[in-house]
């Protein structure tokens, strides 16, 4: 798994690539705790290149959810395939998280939250 | 063998065996030698990316719950393409424990009061499209079905 993080509109986007299994994982809490721990309560995830995510992936978003709600901040998340779709669908996690087509959808949907 | 009207008839049974410790860092590894066989028999990624979530789901479990004692342990995991699905069979030596009748997690709660247990568990369950479990002797035995057409 690769994970960058760029900035768009002034809207901090994680993008990750390849499997969010369970060694991934560990990699993907840093990343998401590091982003957290610098004040950034709000942020987009891109699963645009995502293979598979497992429940250590889906764990780390429900943490990462948990971290930020009571400042006012969210995760929102994009670019899902239809498998990767499924899983949240499965889990139930496609009505805790906010899931946008693209980017500029989520981008958007922040600006308009806030 | 020829069947005279053009068609080969194809050895059915392709069959890969892994043998692990109950640790944590031989996850990549069974996950890139099932990547690459499954791949190699031509089954389709989205079937692949199931079968390595659950994968990841099912030894995850074992390596965290079925042992009590810090020794090694010899987990076999077992990976058939045969008509028209892909069988997966994990044998290991831990405590007794039967995925197929824990309690499912609500998945309808609300992101306070949702919590993680038992999760991959679920999708294990609902990804694949047969999970069997015996215990034989000593032995966990799970089973795990999924067509290569879905």
């Amino acid at each position: 798994m690769e994970i960058t993080e760029d900035k768009i509109d002034g809207q901090v986007v994680i993008s990750l690539s390849g499997r969010i299994d369970s060694t991934a994982a560990v990699e993907f809490e840093e990343k998401l705790i590091e982003i957290i721990d610098k004040g950034k309560n709000t942020m987009i995830v891109d699963f645009l290149r995502i293979q598979f995510i497992s429940s250590a992936g889906l764990r780390v978003l429900l943490l990462a959810a948990k971290k930020v709600k009571p400042y006012g901040g969210k995760i929102v998340l994009c670019d899902m395939s239809k498998d990767v779709r499924e899983v949240f669908d499965i889990s139930g996690f496609s009505s805790i998280f906010d899931i946008q087509d693209n980017v500029s959808a989520a981008v958007d949907a922040i600006k308009k939250s806030n | 063998m020829n069947l005279g009207n053009g068609m080969q008839l194809m050895t059915s049974t392709q069959h890969l065996t892994l043998h692990f410790a109950n640790n944590a860092e031989e996850a990549p590894r069974i996950a890139r030698r099932i990547e690459y066989f499954l791949h190699d028999k031509k089954v389709n990624d989205s079937i692949i990316n199931k079968i390595l979530l659950c994968v990841d789901e099912l030894i995850t479990n074992i390596i965290a719950h079925a042992y009590n004692d810090k020794q090694e342990h010899a987990v076999l995991l077992d990976c058939k393409v045969i008509d028209g699905r892909v069988d997966l069979e994990l044998r290991d030596d831990g405590v007794q424990f039967d995925p197929t009748t824990q309690t499912r997690p609500d998945v309808k709660l609300s992101l306070e009061n949702r919590d993680i247990g038992g999760l991959g568990i679920h999708l294990v369950m609902t990804l694949m499209d047969k999970v069997e479990y015996q215990r034989e002797g000593d032995f966990n035995v799970l089973k795990a079905s999924i067509s290569t057409n879905s």
